[in-house]
């Protein structure tokens, strides 16, 4: 089966779209701030655009852009100072994962801006001309990898499009011994990041026969699906993409910069 | 794309103006002004509370009734804030050549008249035939004659009207055609008076322009979004959607994406509203987005079945509790039609048909893998409608 048809049975890749969460999470103060104050009060005509909620969008922008030309090559070692428990990054969706996603649901797209505010961004690098990400530490010595591209998802301006949760530096062949029918508990020894993923899923698609998560290894992305069998998901195929893209009908760059493999 | 273009029917009326500020194309017009001026009369006299607003359908402006309307007001021993200058009862009645201008609630009275326009006021007084007589240092009133009022500028000043023993002092506001062009139904079922001298509307604000609300004594109670629709869109304005069914089993296209007939997931970037517990959060934001990234016309609607633009088509939108949110469109035959999230090759997620009003339908709002429901969007969250522009 080609590749793209295989990781295409799941829609659920460990991948991320940092915060996409709640709507009480994917937030934009500019567009609260501009509510309507129906309260009758008097408004000088100076203060209309102050209200003008393009104006703060374009401030987010500019903030975007700001951001963007300030991304730094240093050793993350220097520019990260707040790190972040596991069970916050996942209940807040720092780190999203289309294992959240099956598919089903249009969640709020998160602009870089948004990802600023809510998880100020320390670390950001930029890979490719419409391509940046920012790194982020776990209590737990886990790394954070929230990707934006330009144009994400074809919305305007920088959009965070997935994320990879690595906590522990792999290579391809950790996983040669990995086999069809192999249960997740097996591949959970592996990377130990795969409970987390698969905890959340459960949370709310347990239901579901599939599952799938993908794997930062210097070789590239070591992407696994899951059929559930005997009440438990087992290997169905393993997959390696060398470029660092994986594919599940869409394409995910998880390109990185050699300074930011885990150790 | 839903929806094909809306014809318009020819109007005696040079619509120009109003055209221009759809386009944003060209200065507008006046030429029509004779024909709006009972409209805008009736519209500012609706913000006085004079006349409930008579709205058949959202967006639209409906003219006031032809006949004049009269508002009593009685003042003993005068009228308004001015103290009687006699004892002697004096019942004042005043109404304006567009019937509209009075408002005793508040004080003083207010009388809006336009700087191209003859004005007439009125005044009866009881016992009738006592003579009256009109007095003002308003310079912006041009005309203080037998009743007779023509504005020269945009301005606020007063009157006095005299008969009998009382007086009363009489707010003149005066308009000017531009503003006036401003006037019209937004989408927060608010009507709007004259927009501030710094938010005339004219062509460089072709979409959709931040305007106030004018209060009763001339304050500006809030400032909303309004959008203007063409004169003609509205005057035919129709019961049906216009859009055709569209097959997409895409996993680049979540629902917003298939909704707007293009091949992405989109989510509202840059406009997810703040702490939004209820769909209406989003009554705002949406037309906002539709405009400023979509490059479409949008306003809220109050149900499935509001009239709306020729040739434009309906758009409900539900937000999740906790995760997301959902929006269907309605086609020409009054169905529906929506698609949830993007899917995967092996797994897709169809655009499928719906019946029925989604208000109540809840089989819109479910969210199915492998006919598994993944996720509801409850009816709690509330249902909101929008016109939408092809």
């Amino acid at each position: 089966m080609k590749k793209t048809v295989v990781l295409g049975l799941i829609l659920t890749l460990i991948f991320t779209s940092a915060c996409l969460s709640s709507s009480t999470e994917t937030t934009n103060e500019s567009v609260s701030e501009s509510a309507m104050d129906t309260s009758p009060h008097d408004i000088k005509s100076e203060d209309y655009s102050e209200m003008d909620i393009r104006k703060k969008i374009e401030a987010a922008q500019q903030k975007e852009l700001e951001m963007i030309s300030n991304a730094s090559q240093k050793p993350h070692e220097q520019l990260i100072t707040k790190t972040y428990s596991e069970k916050e990054a996942f209940e807040k969706r720092l780190v999203y994962y289309l294992a959240d996603d099956p598919g089903v649901v249009s969640y709020f797209a998160i602009g870089l801006s948004d990802l600023e505010r809510d998880f100020p961004v320390e670390c950001l690098r930029r890979t490719g001309e419409q391509k940046v990400y920012a790194l982020y530490k776990t209590n737990e010595g886990g790394l954070i990898y929230t990707f934006v591209e330009e144009g994400g998802r074809g919305e305007k301006g920088w959009v965070v499009t997935h994320s990879l949760y690595v906590k522990k530096a792999l290579v391809k062949s950790d996983f040669d011994a990995v086999k069809k029918g192999d249960s997740i508990k097996k591949v959970n020894k592996i990377d130990p990041t795969v409970e987390l993923y698969l905890n959340r899923w459960n949370e709310r698609y347990s239901m579901l026969p599939y599952f799938a998560t993908a794997h930062l290894t210097k070789e590239g992305i070591v992407t696994i699906i899951y059929y559930k069998q005997r009440n438990e998901y087992r290997v169905e195929s393993l997959e390696v993409s060398p470029d660092f893209v994986f594919d599940i009908g869409r394409a995910f760059d998880c390109t990185i910069l050699p300074q930011d493999f885990p150790e | 794309m839903a929806g094909g273009s809306g014809t318009r029917e020819e109007s005696n009326c040079n619509t120009e103006g109003l055209e221009s500020i759809w386009t944003g194309c060209g200065e507008p017009t006046l030429n029509c002004i004779d024909e709006w001026m009972p409209v805008f009369e009736g519209l500012l006299a609706i913000l006085t509370d004079v006349v409930p607003p008579v709205v058949d359908c959202i967006g639209d402006i409906i003219p006031p009734p032809s006949s004049t309307t009269t508002m009593t007001t009685t003042t003993t021993g005068g009228g308004g804030t001015t103290k009687p200058t006699t004892t002697v009862p004096t019942i004042i009645t005043v109404k304006s050549s567009g019937g509209r201008t009075l408002n005793n609630t508040d004080s003083p009275l207010h009388v809006y008249v336009s700087n191209t326009n003859t004005h007439t006021v009125t005044v009866t007084t009881n016992p009738s035939g006592v003579s009256h007589s009109w007095a003002s240092s308003n310079t912006n009133i041009v005309t203080v004659a037998n009743n007779t009022f023509t504005g020269k500028s945009e301005g606020i000043t007063y009157a006095t009207v005299t008969a009998g023993g009382a007086s009363a002092n009489i707010k003149v506001i005066t308009i000017t055609p531009l503003s006036m062009s401003g006037i019209m139904l937004n989408n927060q079922q608010s009507w709007l008076g004259p927009a501030s001298t710094t938010y005339n509307l004219g062509p460089s604000y072709s979409k959709y322009q931040q305007v106030s609300i004018l209060g009763s004594h001339g304050s500006f109670y809030y400032t909303s979004d309004w959008v203007f629709v063409p004169k003609n869109s509205v005057a035919e304005a129709v019961s049906y959607s216009t859009g055709d069914w569209r097959d997409s089993d895409s996993t680049d296209q979540n629902c917003l994406g298939y909704v707007l007939n293009k091949d992405e997931d989109l989510g509202w970037k840059g406009y997810v509203v703040s702490g939004a517990t209820h769909s209406s959060d989003y009554d705002e934001a949406i037309p906002n987005y539709m405009s400023d990234v979509q490059k479409r016309k949008c306003y809220r609607i109050t149900s499935y079945s509001t009239p709306i633009p020729k040739g434009w088509f309906r758009m409900a939108f539900r937000l999740h509790p906790t995760s997301g949110f959902h929006v269907v469109y309605q086609l020409g035959d009054g169905s529906w039609a929506g698609k949830h999230g993007t899917g995967t090759p092996l797994f897709p997620s169809p655009a499928i048909n719906y019946s029925g009003n989604p208000s109540t339908n809840q089989e819109m709002w479910t969210a199915k893998r492998l006919g598994i429901t993944i996720q509801e969007y409850p009816d709690s969250m509330g249902t909101r409608y929008f016109a939408v522009s092809p």
